[in-house]
């Protein structure tokens, strides 16, 4: 019984966490559709990494991947509290580990290439991170139980 | 049953939620340039005649045109290339509309931006501010991160065959980087705080942030 509500416990972490992600990720996709162009202001300097060829890839900005990314993880979890069922989470590796090989790529291009740092995009590079090791745990730990 | 009608609803609720949030947020970013609109329309009557045009501005376009955008910029800045290039493409299919006049507000924090202003200057003297404008423009990834973004700028005055001692001389007159200080204090007061910074007919507006956009916007004016 401990077991299982630590479980929960793991699964909730891991749903918060896409739930930080997936808010992040909305607020990079809205800001690229209907924000304005980022200027350069006296005292802060300016949003480099958003107006780089890398912010997109053909004419899909990078964040809306993000928030796909995010709503699959999300689904997953609440998926797992509705039937408590571990299928998912054998799988969901493939899609975290990927993500997140992706996410330290940007994450290179963000400091070496560009030269630049965004806040909102280390915040990214940060959950897909945890997502990833927690889905790697988890996968452990449901193909225990299962 | 009821349970899982909590999750997904729960779910579906606190993704709406966030995305209806995250789109306020994102829409209401520009606030320090709205400040700066209440800031400019108080000193509307101040600053105003600060925005007419004057017989040694840089132009492109119609001077009679009913439309005139008046651009603060900066030569380092990212986002003013992409303005620098929407002005291009906007001057081109606008034709006699428009006149689009370019104004100095070098930022501090950039190493070049004030040389690169000095370049323009100087080669605008010799007839070339709008090539070597454009020039410094498109290649601003290239020379912003060099070590040596002088000699790029002289590749660039070699280009357009400009009289090199007479640039030379040129650039080091009190008088070129007068002007480029006084644009710059001129901005200040009218209130601009970041670049770029669009006037359109005297008004400071909200940059658009595409080509369709400022597009609309300019010909609103019209």
């Amino acid at each position: 019984m401990s077991q299982i509500i630590s479980l929960f416990a793991w699964i909730i972490l891991f749903i918060v966490i896409a739930f930080v992600g997936f808010a992040d990720a909305v607020y990079l996709t809205a800001s690229h559709y209907i924000g304005a162009l980022p200027t350069c202001t006296i005292i802060e300097g300016c949003d480099e990494v958003a107006l780089s060829e890398y912010s997109t890839i053909g004419p899909v900005p990078v964040a809306l991947f993000g928030v796909l990314f995010y709503t699959a993880m999300l689904v997953a979890g609440v998926v797992w509290l509705d039937v408590r069922k571990s299928i998912l989470f054998r799988y969901l590796p493939y899609l975290t580990v990927p993500a997140f090989l992706f996410s330290m790529w940007l994450v290179y291009v963000m400091f070496f290439v560009i030269d630049a740092i965004c806040v909102y995009c280390l915040v990214s590079a940060g959950s897909t991170t945890l997502l990833m090791l927690l889905s790697l745990y988890l996968r452990m730990r449901l193909t225990e139980t299962s | 049953m009821s349970k899982r009608f909590v999750l997904w609803g729960g779910l579906l609720l606190a993704m709406a939620a966030v995305i209806f949030i995250m789109i306020r947020l994102a829409g209401d970013e520009p606030e320090t340039i709205n400040s700066g609109t209440a800031l400019a329309n108080s000193n509307a009557s101040a600053g105003s005649e600060i925005l007419d045009i004057r017989p040694n501005d840089w132009t492109k376009g119609n001077p009679d045109a009913d439309v005139i955008v008046v651009k603060y910029s900066d030569f380092q800045c990212p986002a003013c290339r992409f303005y620098a290039s929407m002005d291009d493409r906007l001057s081109q299919e606008l034709g006699e509309d428009v006149l689009f006049v370019y104004r100095h507000f070098p930022l501090r924090n950039f190493q070049y931006a004030n040389l690169a202003a000095r370049y323009t200057e100087a080669a605008g003297r010799q007839g070339e501010f709008w090539k070597m404008h454009d020039l410094i423009y498109i290649n601003q990834q290239r020379w912003s991160r060099s070590d040596d973004a002088e000699s790029i700028f002289r590749q660039f005055a070699e280009s357009l065959e400009l009289d090199l001692d007479q640039l030379d001389e040129d650039l080091e007159d009190p008088t070129l980087v007068e002007r480029i200080e006084s644009d710059f204090e001129d901005g200040r007061r009218l209130g601009v705080r970041a670049v770029p910074t669009i006037f359109i007919n005297g008004e400071m507006i909200q940059s658009p942030n595409s080509l369709d956009a400022y597009r609309t916007l300019i010909l609103s004016y019209k």
